[in-house]
């Protein structure tokens, strides 16, 4: 989108670059929902029971609310309102309907984090509550949550490649898209979270996990952005926004409400330390601005993800013997800190690695895996951007 | 992984420490009567049909100075039992002074108890309350959520197909401008494969959640089931086999309930106007051995109430045939007895009964012995009741304490601290009479068989009540 810079805009492009309440209010919606995510797992760990109205729920439906209210809005201003012509030629049409085809994806994740709402509670009603955390409810949920995330950056990026980098206003839109890249790596990062405690960073699956779910977003994001050192800027994100959460949740004090009981919690627990994403982010920024630059697409996005995934071993690994040491045992680290459920023989508890492959053949294969894994998303996420580059609507 | 592995392990730690079964039969909530301190409280937990569930704890007492009651809930043995979480606030019925009403979670299957502290203007006190926490039913969706559910689904399944045709379509091109020919073709193209995509993916969810709902059919209770057979005449065998549910149950931990592994319950049908209460012996894991007395010819109806290690009871059921009377049968002794009462005849046992009686709701059954003199405790208890619904769908036996088994009480802190204690409240009492704290889980017609003793005889009387429907 950048050879777009060069051509004189129109009056009308300049308007359209002040940033429009509803994308604003995609952006708190996205922000509520990961608050509220983060802050219900602390809250299962350390307090053990909710009910709907937890303010940890509430956070994660507002998104719900925000996003279907800001969206069904702008879809109807599109379509019936005769001073919205503008609006309407830079949407798409579904079902008569016209509007941004962010608008329409975040409508669709607000209606299926509704539906999950009483689906979810008859749910809890026939087979107890929160037998499973992955569930068939939890997943529309989550489906709900994530499609709203995709939605804000469809209607986000649809605004940016029409106003180009013309006027001041891109430059907020820019920063807002890559704070939304940053909330879909948070929010990647939490659908991993099980696989990335400290106790496996001496385990291949570890490496498996982020490989597999992180370096897709990180460059379908990155790679569209439009902005040098987008990769490094999205990772930092990720991580300004993990550790405030992690700094902040212990500071309020929670205790356990539910048996039984193996270990005795006074405040909220937080999340593992993030994963060190920035290392190899500014790896990968520097290749793609020169090597990378002149590969085919794929073919740079594979380098990409080995570059990632080779990164995260160098810096990672040792900073894994840190994290069992008594030295990360304090505020900003809060490796003392641990589940009620967490009984005597628990490797955190213990400041042990889990070995989860069992042989040394095992281990490598999965580490193996976890590069190919890394290769082919971070190749798929960098063609990806290639289309998000071009999205308008 | 480790902490979900963590997690599992701890899960079936507390399993096995708590191998779960289930007091009495169609009867699961739980009354208990006792002090707490100084406080003298009537207790009722409802649990919940699913675990993890929400139980209901209500707390009822006289004593006017009570200021404020928590309920806590944890495991009754084990590692978990040391550490209590914080608790709940029962929160007094504005409607019924002396009331309290709370909720608590169960979050595992198995042996649970819920201590209920009470605090007023003479310090404070705690009771614990035995409660056995088991799945005991799935419920199916209703027809309005399944329609709303449906058109839902419809709504996202078809919203996908279009926003992906849509995206295809137009989502790259210059504001005003229209999609060209080969740019709709792929976008009808990109519609179909969607479809076929969550056409599988709504194929596989549903796979998921037969899974799941069979994952948790497993850990609905079934009860240890019971054969009876007579051998020999008058040897009468129960084999106990285990229908499959949680592994960790065992058929060879029973712990004695007033110094019993068995009490077992045999009422004559169809009339259910005689009854025995027998004590067999363990002979062999899963076999348990009783000399019957005399007994008509006829078929019965047997309760076999055993209590687990780890507190949990069961009540187990089962028919026996007797072709042919017993007439050269062992003569009863130690704690067995027999009675063959005139229903609502009140020579031996008198009862004192209330108007209405109704549904789930705790009720103080009263009963006194018609000739005080020469009163004696009958294992230990001024008395035994048994409740049983005439369809036999209901049978709970129940102590002037409550319905949790003594030997459940005896696992707790307290009992554990003073063995005696719970033995001793119960013989202050006078017991030449008996209050017994129950609820009918259920409308229907009731029998209620009643035991005492005096000058050395058991004496047995029946009473029927009817137990109208909730208006």
């Amino acid at each position: 989108m950048a050879q777009a810079v060069s051509l004189p805009l129109p009056r009308a492009a300049t308007q359209e670059a002040a940033v429009p309440w509803y994308v604003w209010c995609a952006v708190l919606a996205n922000t509520s929902s990961m608050i509220g995510v983060h802050w219900d797992i602390s809250w299962h760990r350390s307090i053990g029971r909710d009910t709907f109205w937890t303010p940890a729920h509430l956070a994660i439906y507002l998104c719900g609310v925000l996003a279907g209210v800001s969206s069904a809005y702008t879809i109807l201003t599109a379509t019936f309102s005769k001073t919205a012509v503008e609006m309407r030629e830079a949407g798409v049409r579904i079902w008569g309907f016209h509007g941004p085809l962010g608008a329409f994806i975040m409508a669709w994740g607000s209606i299926a984090m509704l539906t999950s709402a009483p689906f979810d509670d008859w749910w809890h009603s026939a087979y107890g509550l929160d037998v499973r955390i992955i569930s068939p409810p939890h997943t529309l949920l989550a489906m709900g949550i994530f499609n709203i995330q995709l939605g804000a950056i469809m209607l986000i990026l649809g605004r940016m490649n029409r106003t180009a980098a013309a006027v001041d206003g891109g430059r907020t839109l820019r920063w807002l898209y890559l704070f939304m890249g940053g909330l879909a790596v948070v929010n990647m990062g939490t659908f991993i979270m099980e696989y990335t405690f400290r106790v496996n960073m001496h385990s291949a699956i570890y490496y498996r996990a982020v490989g597999l779910a992180i370096p897709f977003f990180l460059l379908a994001v990155s790679g569209s952005a439009g902005v040098p050192w987008a990769t490094t800027k999205v990772a930092a994100v990720y991580t300004v926004f993990w550790q405030t959460m992690n700094v902040v949740l212990p500071l309020f004090p929670a205790e356990p409400k539910l048996g039984p009981i193996y270990y005795q919690v006074t405040h909220f627990v937080p999340s593992a330390f993030p994963i060190l994403l920035v290392v190899p982010a500014v790896g990968i920024d520097w290749f793609l601005r020169g090597w990378g630059a002149r590969m085919k697409t794929w073919m740079a996005g594979a380098v990409a993800g080995a570059i990632l995934m080779a990164g995260l071993l160098a810096v990672q690994w040792p900073f894994a013997n840190f994290l069992l040491s008594p030295a990360s045992r304090n505020w900003f680290f809060y490796t003392d800190m641990h589940d009620y459920r967490a009984t005597a023989g628990n490797y955190s508890r213990l400041h042990k690695f889990f070995q989860w492959e069992k042989t040394m053949s095992e281990f490598w294969t999965s580490l193996a895996l976890a590069f190919a894994a890394a290769m082919v998303t971070a190749a798929l996420g960098l063609m990806m951007s290639r289309w998000l580059a071009r999205v308008k609507r | 992984m480790a902490g979900a592995g963590e997690a599992m392990r701890a899960l079936a730690i507390v399993l096995a420490a708590a191998a779960p079964m289930w007091a009495h039969v169609g009867s699961p909530d739980v009354f208990q009567e006792g002090s707490a301190g100084p406080y003298k409280i009537l207790v009722t937990i409802r649990p919940p049909q699913v675990i993890p569930g929400v139980a209901e704890v209500e707390i009822r007492t006289t004593d006017k100075d009570v200021r404020s009651i928590r309920i806590i809930p944890l495991a009754l043995t084990g590692e978990a039992a040391k550490f209590a979480p914080s608790g709940d606030v029962a929160a007094p019925l504005p409607s019924e002074p002396g009331a309290y009403v709370g909720q608590l979670w169960m979050m595992v299957s198995g042996s649970w108890q819920v201590r209920v502290h009470v605090e007023g203007e003479r310090g404070a006190g705690e009771m614990p309350v035995p409660v056995p926490a088991v799945a005991r039913s799935t419920r199916g969706m209703e027809t309005p959520l399944a329609a709303l559910l449906a058109i839902l689904a419809l709504v996202l399944v078809i919203g996908t197909i279009s926003i992906v045709g849509a995206a295809v379509r137009e989502a790259q091109l210059e504001p005003g401008s229209e999609p060209s020919r080969p740019r709709q073709d792929r976008a009808r193209f990109a519609a179909g494969l969607t479809s076929a995509l969550v056409l599988s993916a709504l194929y596989f969810g549903n796979l998921w959640w037969k899974a799941e709902a069979s994952a948790y059919d497993r850990y609905i209770y079934k009860p240890l089931d019971m054969k009876a057979t007579l051998a020999g005449g008058n040897r009468l065998e129960l084999h106990l086999s285990d229908p499959g549910w949680l592994r960790s149950r065992a058929l060879d931990d029973f712990i004695p309930d007033h110094s019993h592994l068995m009490h077992l319950f045999a009422v004559r049908l169809p009339a259910l106007d005689e009854i025995w209460h027998l004590h067999p012996e363990r002979r062999d894991t899963g076999l348990f051995v009783h000399q019957l007395p005399d007994m008509p010819a006829g078929r019965y109806q047997l309760y076999g109430d055993v209590v687990h290690a780890n507190g949990l009871p069961e009540t187990m059921s089962a028919e026996l045939e007797v072709s042919s009377a017993i007439t050269n049968g062992r003569p009863l002794s130690g704690d067995d007895s027999h009675g063959k009462p005139e229903v609502n005849g009140e020579r031996e046992i008198r009862f004192t009964r209330q108007v209405k009686y109704q549904t789930k709701r705790a009720t103080t059954f009263a009963f006194a012995l018609a000739e005080p003199q020469g009163a004696e405790l009958y294992m230990g208890m001024p008395g035994h009741t048994m409740f049983l619904r005439k369809d036999r769908g209901v049978f709970a036996h129940v102590h002037p304490g409550g319905s949790v088994p003594m030997a459940a009480l005896g696992l707790t802190r307290e009992a554990q601290a003073d063995p005696h204690a719970m033995h001793r409240a119960t013989a202050n009492e006078a017991p030449a009479s008996a209050a017994f704290p129950y609820g009918f889980p259920s409308a229907g017609e009731y029998r209620i068989f009643v035991q005492m003793k005096r000058a050395g005889k058991v004496e047995t009387a029946a009473f029927d009540v009817s137990v109208p429907a909730n208006e």
